[in-house]
Parts: structure tokens; C-alpha cells; sequence
């Protein structure tokens, strides 16, 4: 009898572990009801704003959720290093959000395996119009024909100056703009200039000297002289060519040769931001952050032309359905309403230094009546995106542990890059 | 059943029992009782020790078999993994700095918390504040330590720089860019943030070794080294095991520090083995590559951690 009562103990306190777990899931996707007693569709909405851009996300789905009563959204902010393995094993564990924000450089890494829901059967019924879109940055979120996600906006990098120091030392012209001749080298020549004539501790450029940043410069020059990353299968690396170590050679250049670039800088924004530095290459968020230090004065322009065309690095955020249990309709409609709904409303959004990718919206005078987003509207047709590839995050990785040797003087150009293709060659073959 | 059969029932188990207790031996049945109460109350532990250790580490194990992607079809590649990771330069190195950051970290470590335990065991004033500020860097996030190291050490605006720039080095030193400095850089982040923890331990193994043992020795005329080392080292030698096999696991493990700091930069000269896992399973979405290393990794930590009880347990 006791056994019986022993076992009865044991499976008990089993059973309300089980049902804990399941509980909690049972729980998360029941619907709510609104004030006036409709039946709500509840949207689990998830970001990787884990930086300045959360908190005007935070008031958009807030306005949303404001003005639109059938639909509520609720939204959860993710750290930009692990939201992708978080997205990854959450679709996989069939527990992924209704609606979430995936850059278009993801996009090549989750459509191909499934993960996202085709938007073409939805859209029209939400009141998505394709055709309202930046095309640049829409085809890129199209594959096989396919539109696989909504673009919200497109961030590139851009070329940032102290308009003080610049007009101390005479290079600004009558509308306050730079005095660079065209070319390669009449954009050392400039920083030269500044070297010459402004105070010693300032740099002409800056910005960090390790990953992202000369990796995304190297790829705007590259594409400046249409380079190409991965042949056109996706099956081989394209880069290691004379272009490709004209680019590289340039960025060195500016560091080791000319000097107009410090070594090893580690916060790049910041020296910028505290008026230390001229020129500073970066993204176009950082405006927002420039912003706000008042005591500087500085303008931002498109990268400029160095090579053969026009172009810069960048990506989109864009808002996809990933793979849910089941197919829910009526979530799916309510999803990409919301997904359009902020597309839509690109110029709250435009706040954080994104831009929006409606042209519709960048025409808005609540767009333009912003300062500095007009000065940079361009590169919305200038960015190069990424060829889409599934290995793009770790090709990535090794592009930039390679260039790094480049930026501290441990390496040549030459012996980079073939590394680089050696690396990205093994990447692709596995 | 017939009430007399019951009341024959309990007059024979009475008896049994009694039988028992003279013999003092337990009857199989309430053994077996006695082992199902135990049962019970290991059963949480052990459901969650099974569902969180023993479940993954089986399944770690049965992953490092496959081509394994997360949201892709699995193959079934037997010891592939094991056989490509072999061959693969950048394991090697990864395997190196990890073992290289071993050596240099754990007698550091070792020692730095053997002082700083004896420091603040001496019956100074101030002691009680020096135990807090020692072991209050141990409380911080490991993106904390980081981000204060980076501040730091960082050239042009770093602090410091900025201080050997007002004692006369005028050269930029740039803590995170080359090899050694950068591996210098990560030590002292480490040993900042941890050694408190040693400290710790330290500190309660000195607290056990009486007063009379030093009193007696001192009456013998011993100076505070020969006490030192011939009454605080042997009496403390279980901590030290225990401490050196701690750390030198804890080093294994080294990933925070050299992600955030220099994200096992210059190139991949401060990349471990832990972040190429990372990098393997999560970036390049490799799970059975990734599986597989970390059971090299498990079987280099076992390794170790067997020879140095061997060596250190010999000694007794």
C-alpha cells in the first residue's frame, strides 16, 4: 500500500513539471479582448533594437496598438548578438513569434531553409501595394519571384563631418559642404589638408578600426567598382581580385601610409562625437546619437564617389512571419497589416537616422521637415546589398578577422585576401 | 477475508518484527521501502540533473555524429566531424590559445588569491574592506568586465594610456591589438574579475589551520616564511588542489573575456576554443561540428583534471 502511495508521490510531482511547461505555452497564445469587448488578435512581435532604435520602435507598436482596436501587439526586444540563434531555434522548436524584424542579409539564411512564411497570398488582402516600395531595397527581399518580407527601411553607411573644424580650416565651401575633388585621391588630398591645417589633436578620419567598420568600407568601394563577394552560383569566392585589393589597399592606406586614419581606434563614434576627429565613415543610426551632443556641429552626406559608379555598404530591417505550428489566417492577415502599418509610418521610424522605404513616406514633409535624413536620403539607391547567401554571417566573420590583420599592420593586402578566399572557399564547400 | 485470518495476519507480522529488530536486520520489503523513500527524496534533484546534464550530454554526443543544421535535414556521418575537425588549422590554434591561456592563467591566478587571502587573514586594520573590494568585481557581469576593460585599455581616450601619458610614455600602446598585449590584457581582465572567488576560498582554508600550530612553531623560533611554508602550504595543500583544478577548468572555458574584449582578435591569434564552438554552432550553424569539439574539449578538461589529482594527490 505504501509503495502504491510512494509511486502515486513521484508521478505526481513528474506530472506537475510536465504540465508547468505546458501550461505556460497554453497561456501565451490565448486571445486577449479589447476595451470594447471584441475578440483581439494577440501578435508576438520580436526585434533586435537592443541599441538606441528600441525605444522609437517601443512608441510605434505603441501607436499602433493605439489606433488600430482589433489588433494587439505585443513586442519583445532582443539582443542584436544572439536574436538570430533565438529566432533560428524558436521557429525550429515551433514556438516562434507571429511577426519579426530579420535584416535582408538574413533573408538568404531563412528562406532557403524554410522559416519564413511567402508574403504574395497575404499581402494583397492586408492592403500591401509592392509598387509603393523603394525598388532597390524591395527586390532584394524578392527571391524566386517571391516577395518573402516587407522592407521597413534601408541603413547604409554614410560620411559624417565636423562642419567646425572643417570651416576653421577653410574646406567648406558656401553651402557648407566639403571641398573634395572627385576621385580616390582627391579625397586623400582633402584629408590631407585637414591633417595640414587643422589643430594637431584632431584626425582627419576616423573611425574603429576593427570589424564591421572597415569591412562595410572595404564593400563600399568594392561595389563602387562593381565587385562582386561570391561568384554567381554562390559556390565560390569573387573578391580576390585587383579591385577587390584596390579596396583594401585604399582603407590601408589611409592608416599605414598617409597616416590620416589612427591605428587600432576602438571607438570610432565616440571621437567623432567629441569633436576630435574630421571625417568619420559610418552608419546612418549614428545620427540619432550624433544628435544629441549638442555642442557638436556636424553634416552628413552620401559616402563619396571614389571609383567607377556611386554605392555603398547597407542593409534593411524588414518585417517576416516565420513558420508557425499551424497556418492561422486570421494572425497572418493581422500581421502583415501591422508589417505594412509600419512601413507606412516610416517617418516615426526615421527618427533613430534609418530611412524609410516608401518613397512616399521620404516626400512627406514629416520626413523632411527632420534635420540631416534629407542630406543622406540618396543612398537609399545607392546601397549594394549583399549577394544573399546562407553562409553570409560566417563569411562575414572571416572577412572581418582578415581585414583586422590588414588595420593593425600584422598583415599585406595580398596575403589577406588570399587567406580571406581560402577561408570563405572552405565556408562554402562545407 | 475472515477477521480471523486478519488477526492471524498481525500477530505474525507483530512477530516478525520483533524478529527483526532482535536480529537487527530490515525485512527486503522495508528495504525496500526505506530505498523508496531515499528515491523520492533524490527525485527532483535527480529529474533535473538527468533532464539538464545527462539528457544533453548524451544528446551532445549523438549530434557530434551528425551533419546536424538547425531547420536543415540531418545525415548520419559517424566520427566525420571528428575526423574534418582534426584537420581544420583553426581548430588547432583555437585548441592552442585555449591551453596557452591555461598555462599562463591558472598559477597567476593560483597565487595572486593565495596573497590576497593572506593579506586580508592578517589581523590588519581595513581588512574587512580590502575582502569586499577584492571579491566585489566576482559579482559583475562577465559584458560588465568587459566593457570596463575595454574603457580602459582603449587607445587615444583610454584611461590607461591617459595615465602613462602623465608619467611620460608618450608612444599610443595599444593594449588590444597585438598579440601578447592583447593576451596580457584578457589575463588581467580574468584575474581582476575572478580572483576574488579564490580569495574565498583561500581565506576559509587559512581560517581552519589553528592558532596553537603557529604559536608552537613560533616558540620554536620559526620566522613567518618557514610558517608559511611549512605550516600554511601543507595544511592548505586540499584548497590548493581544489583551487588549481577549478581554475585550470575555468580557463578551459575562457570565451567572455576574449569575445568582448578583442573578439579573438588580432586575426584569430586570441580566439578559443569556446568561441569557435560558439562561432561553428551558431554563426555557421554547424551543430554536429560544433558537438564535436566541445567533446574534444570535454575530453582535454577530463584529461587534465585527472593528472593533476594524480600528481598532486601523489605527494601525500
Amino acid at each position: 500500500m505504501k509503495k502504491v502511495y510512494l509511486l502515486v508521490c513521484v508521478m505526481l510531482l513528474t506530472l506537475s513539471i510536465f504540465t508547468g511547461c505546458s501550461n505556460s505555452e497554453s497561456a501565451s497564445s490565448s486571445e486577449g479582448q479589447n476595451e470594447s469587448g471584441n475578440n483581439e488578435i494577440e501578435l508576438k512581435y520580436w526585434v533586435p533594437f537592443s541599441g538606441g532604435d528600441g525605444d522609437y520602435m517601443k512608441a510605434m507598436v505603441q501607436e499602433f496598438n493605439k489606433t488600430n482596436s482589433d489588433i494587439h501587439v505585443e513586442m519583445l526586444n532582443l539582443k542584436w548578438e544572439e536574436y538570430y540563434t533565438k529566432l533560428r531555434t524558436a521557429v525550429v522548436s515551433k514556438q516562434a513569434p507571429d511577426v519579426a524584424v530579420a535584416h535582408t542579409s538574413y533573408l538568404g539564411e531563412i528562406v532557403p531553409s524554410d522559416m519564413v512564411y511567402e508574403l504574395d497570398p497575404i499581402a494583397e488582402e492586408a492592403g500591401v501595394k509592392w509598387e509603393s516600395f523603394n525598388e532597390n531595397i524591395l527586390n532584394a527581399t524578392v527571391f524566386n519571384d517571391k516577395h518573402m518580407a516587407i522592407p521597413l527601411d534601408t541603413h547604409a553607411m554614410v560620411m559624417f563631418y565636423n562642419k567646425k573644424i572643417l570651416g576653421d580650416a577653410g574646406l567648406l565651401d558656401s553651402d557648407g559642404n566639403p571641398k573634395i575633388e572627385p576621385g580616390a585621391e582627391g579625397f586623400i588630398d582633402f584629408l590631407k589638408q585637414v591633417q595640414k591645417k587643422a589643430p594637431k589633436d584632431i584626425m582627419p578620419f576616423v573611425g574603429t578600426s576593427n570589424g564591421n567598420n572597415p569591412f562595410w568600407m572595404w564593400w563600399a568601394l568594392y561595389s563602387q567598382m562593381d565587385g562582386e563577394l561570391l561568384s554567381e552560383d554562390g559556390k565560390k569566392a569573387a573578391f580576390n581580385n585587383d579591385e577587390g585589393k584596390e579596396a583594401l589597399q585604399f582603407i590601408s592606406d589611409l592608416v599605414h601610409e598617409d597616416k590620416l586614419w589612427p591605428k587600432n581606434v576602438k571607438n570610432g563614434g565616440e571621437i567623432f562625437a567629441a569633436g576630435k576627429a574630421a571625417v568619420n565613415f559610418n552608419g546612418v543610426w549614428s545620427t540619432g546619437t550624433y544628435e544629441k551632443n549638442k555642442s557638436l556641429e556636424f553634416g552628413v552626406t552620401t559616402i563619396p564617389q571614389l571609383y567607377d559608379q556611386k554605392a555603398t555598404w547597407g542593409d534593411s530591417h524588414t518585417i517576416v512571419l516565420p513558420v508557425q505550428k499551424e497556418v492561422n489566417d486570421e494572425k497572418q492577415k493581422a500581421a502583415v497589416t501591422f508589417a505594412n502599418w509600419l512601413a507606412q509610418n516610416g517617418a516615426m521610424w526615421s527618427k533613430a537616422g534609418h530611412v524609410p522605404s516608401k518613397p512616399e513616406v521620404i516626400e512627406s514633409t514629416e520626413f523632411t521637415e527632420q534635420p540631416y535624413r534629407k542630406d543622406y536620403v540618396g543612398v537609399i539607391d545607392d546601397v549594394n546589398f549583399m549577394p544573399s547567401s546562407e553562409k553570409l554571417m560566417p563569411i562575414g566573420d572571416a572577412l572581418r578577422a582578415n581585414f583586422d590583420l590588414v588595420m593593425n599592420g600584422q598583415a599585406s593586402v595580398d596575403e589577406v585576401m588570399t587567406k580571406a578566399e581560402k577561408e570563405v572557399n572552405q565556408l562554402l564547400s562545407k | 477475508m475472515e477477521p480471523v485470518s486478519i488477526v492471524n495476519e498481525n500477530k505474525k507480522q507483530q512477530k516478525k518484527r520483533k524478529a527483526n529488530k532482535v536480529i537487527g536486520l530490515l525485512s527486503n520489503k522495508k528495504k525496500l521501502s526505506l530505498n523508496l523513500f531515499a528515491w523520492l527524496f533524490l527525485s527532483p534533484y535527480l529529474l533535473f540533473y538527468s533532464w539538464f546534464m545527462l539528457y544533453p550530454i548524451v544528446k551532445g554526443f549523438i549530434i557530434s555524429l551528425y551533419e546536424w543544421s538547425i531547420g536543415n535535414e540531418r545525415t548520419f556521418v559517424g566520427f566525420g566531424n571528428y575526423k574534418s575537425i582534426f584537420q581544420d588549422s583553426f581548430f588547432w590554434e583555437a585548441l592552442s590559445n585555449t591551453v596557452y591561456f591555461v598555462v599562463i592563467s591558472t598559477p597567476t591566478l593560483v597565487i595572486t588569491g593565495i596573497l590576497l587571502a593572506l593579506i586580508v587573514n592578517a589581523k590588519l586594520k581595513g581588512t574587512g574592506f580590502l575582502r569586499s573590494a577584492f571579491f566585489l568585481p566576482h559579482i559583475l557581469s562577465i559584458s560588465v568586465i568587459s566593457s570596463i576593460w575595454v574603457f580602459v585599455l582603449q587607445p587615444y581616450t583610454g584611461l590607461m594610456n591617459a595615465v602613462l601619458k602623465s608619467i611620460g610614455i608618450t608612444t599610443e600602446i595599444f593594449w588590444l591589438d597585438s598579440e601578447n598585449l592583447a593576451w596580457l590584457s584578457i589575463l588581467l581582465a580574468t584575474i581582476w574579475w575572478t580572483v576574488g572567488f579564490n580569495m574565498v576560498l583561500f581565506l576559509a582554508g587559512l581560517q581552519e589551520i589553528p592558532d596553537d600550530y603557529y604559536e608552537a612553531a613560533r616558540i620554536d623560533g620559526a620566522n613567518s616564511w618557514h610558517c608559511f611554508r611549512f605550516i600554511t602550504l601543507p595544511l592548505l595543500k586540499g584548497v590548493i588542489l581544489l583551487v588549481v583544478v577549478l581554475q585550470s577548468i575555468a580557463s578551459f572555458k575562457l570565451f567572455g573575456q576574449s569575445y568582448l574584449m578583442t573578439n579573438g582578435g588580432p586575426g584569430t591569434s586570441t580566439r578559443t576554443l569556446v568561441q569557435y564552438i560558439y562561432e561553428t554552432g551558431f554563426r555557421s550553424n554547424e551543430m554536429g561540428v560544433a558537438s564535436a569539439m566541445s567533446y574534444v574539449l570535454f575530453l582535454v578538461m577530463i584529461l587534465f583534471a585527472i593528472v593533476q589529482f594524480k600528481f598532486m594527490s601523489k605527494k601525500d
